[in-house]
């Protein structure tokens, strides 16, 4: 027996291609770890849920109660011509790629498209962008509100990615607005703020 | 700044064929109903309990896998689930009063809540079953011989917020009773596509297709906590909500192992 629901999140988007076998590990919530096979180390500070399956080359995706509740998603050095999701739909709806000649101010556009294309919606809009900073380096941070067709639920969004050595970093956090964005917003901040380089 | 979602909300099935909205996880064949850690069958003695119009969702589903929403379906089957919801929560012992919808601002208030429960209820029917269990919802065991510490089993520590208190003010209940479904049966060209994936069984080249997608929650909510205090899904759930004797029996399954409320008196007489 399966059950199906609808997917409201860009885990759970890419979730046609997950093997069967994936499973979800606990973090230890005081110790640095390495993200995503990338060059970043975050300390959690809270006791997150790790998915051992990873939607793109180098990526991963942690949850507090599910993803449909809190998900966070991070992409550590992604290279030209990469998509930043789970190219799932190519035939009909092919996923933007990532490109090395891209500026900062580029990347929350890039995360749009690429969003309404893998959530397939159309309601969706970023809400806020400013210059900020990932593990040292400049980075753009946005904000956006979207929703999925067949859901009424409102879902919040947060962003901050990096292009150093013609890579993305990315780390993003989705929820929805009621209740759980602001709940674990904090611990998000605190994640962001503990990002090194490793 | 904020996002319009359109006033009609078009619920095209759980399982979209646009696949990026499509989820499957296996689970397992039975299922038992979770209860919050400390909740206690004392809570409810003498509780007044709201049950809110439930959710329910019909449509038929196309070979290639697109749900398409049937309102006429869906009319019938939420009429009927809601009856047998009467009928069923009646029999508990607690003042149960059922409430279609609130007006005004607690309108909106209600069907954000009931957004959100759909999202937290979906989130423990997967995450309550073993491959996808998340360690942190899993109870500490210290290690002992020949084994190490670890989590395991599912606590139900799920909730909507300590926002849901609205839902209190607005209703004067201890409890909410929420009731989701879904189900979608297989139109002509998917049971064809049905029956010419089993014959191809016999060649050795199977493509299992499901009939349809049937999914229902239960959940009662403390409404001074938003705290889920109680869950129950049946991954086997059975009965055509579109026909009353259905809908009784859909009904029976999601409300098998409620916690059944302590009147006062006879609390009294067990202090």
């Amino acid at each position: 027996m399966r059950v199906f629901i609808a997917a409201a999140t860009l885990a759970l988007a890419s979730l046609s291609a997950a093997p069967a076998h994936a499973g979800w590990r606990l973090i230890d919530d005081n110790e640095a770890v390495s993200v995503a096979k990338g060059k970043i180390e975050v300390t959690p500070g809270e006791e997150w849920n790790r998915w051992t399956y990873r939607p793109v080359g180098r990526s991963e995706v942690w949850t507090l109660d599910g993803v449909s509740l809190n998900e966070l998603y991070f992409v550590s050095r992604l290279q030209d011509g990469k998509t930043i999701f789970t190219d799932a739909n190519r035939k009909e709806r092919p996923l933007p790629t990532f490109s090395a000649s891209m500026l900062l101010t580029d990347i929350p556009d890039f995360y749009e498209s690429s969003s309404r294309l893998a959530l397939n919606t159309s309601v969706f809009e970023i809400t806020g962008i400013e210059a900020s900073s990932l593990a040292g380096h400049n980075a753009v941070r946005f904000t956006f509100e979207y929703a999925v067709e067949g859901s009424p639920l409102r879902r919040k969004g947060l962003a901050v990615a990096s292009i150093f050595d013609e890579e993305l970093h990315l780390i993003s956090f989705t929820a929805p607005e009621l209740f759980y964005f602001d709940r674990d917003l904090p611990k998000v901040e605190r994640i962001i703020a503990s990002a090194t380089l490793d | 700044m904020g996002v319009k979602i359109p006033t009609k909300l078009f619920r095209t099935a759980a399982l979209a064929a646009a696949s990026a909205a499509a989820l499957a996880v296996s689970v397992p064949a039975s299922a038992t109903a979770l209860v919050r850690d400390g909740f206690a069958f004392v809570e409810v003695a003498d509780a007044k309990i709201v049950v809110f119009r439930p959710d329910v969702h019909v449509g038929s589903m196309s070979a290639g896998g697109l749900d398409q929403p049937n309102a006429e379906w869906t009319e019938a089957a939420r009429a009927n689930i809601q009856a047998a919801l009467v009928d069923a929560m009646n029999q508990q012992n607690a003042e149960v009063e059922f409430l279609d919808e609130l007006e005004g601002e607690n309108a909106e208030t209600l069907n954000a809540y009931r957004a959100l429960f759909e999202a937290v209820v979906q989130s423990i029917a997967v995450h309550s079953q073993s491959a996808e269990r998340l360690p942190s919802k899993g109870e500490e065991r210290e290690a002992g011989p020949g084994r190490s510490a670890r989590r395991s089993g599912v606590q139900l520590d799920w909730t909507l917020g300590e926002g849901a208190s609205q839902l209190r003010d607005a209703t004067g209940a201890d409890y909410a009773m929420m009731i989701f479904t879904h189900d979608s049966y297989g139109d002509d060209g998917r049971k064809a596509a049905q029956v010419a994936g089993m014959l191809g069984c016999i060649i050795g080249a199977c493509v299992i297709i499901q009939a349809g997608v049937h999914v229902g929650y239960a959940g009662l909510v403390d409404l001074r906590t938003g705290n889920i205090v109680w869950f129950n899904t049946d991954p086997s759930i059975g009965g055509d909500p579109r026909d009353p004797e259905g809908a009784v029996e859909r009904v029976q399954k999601l409300l098998e192992d409620f916690p059944q409320p302590v009147p006062a008196t006879e609390l009294a007489l067990a202090q």
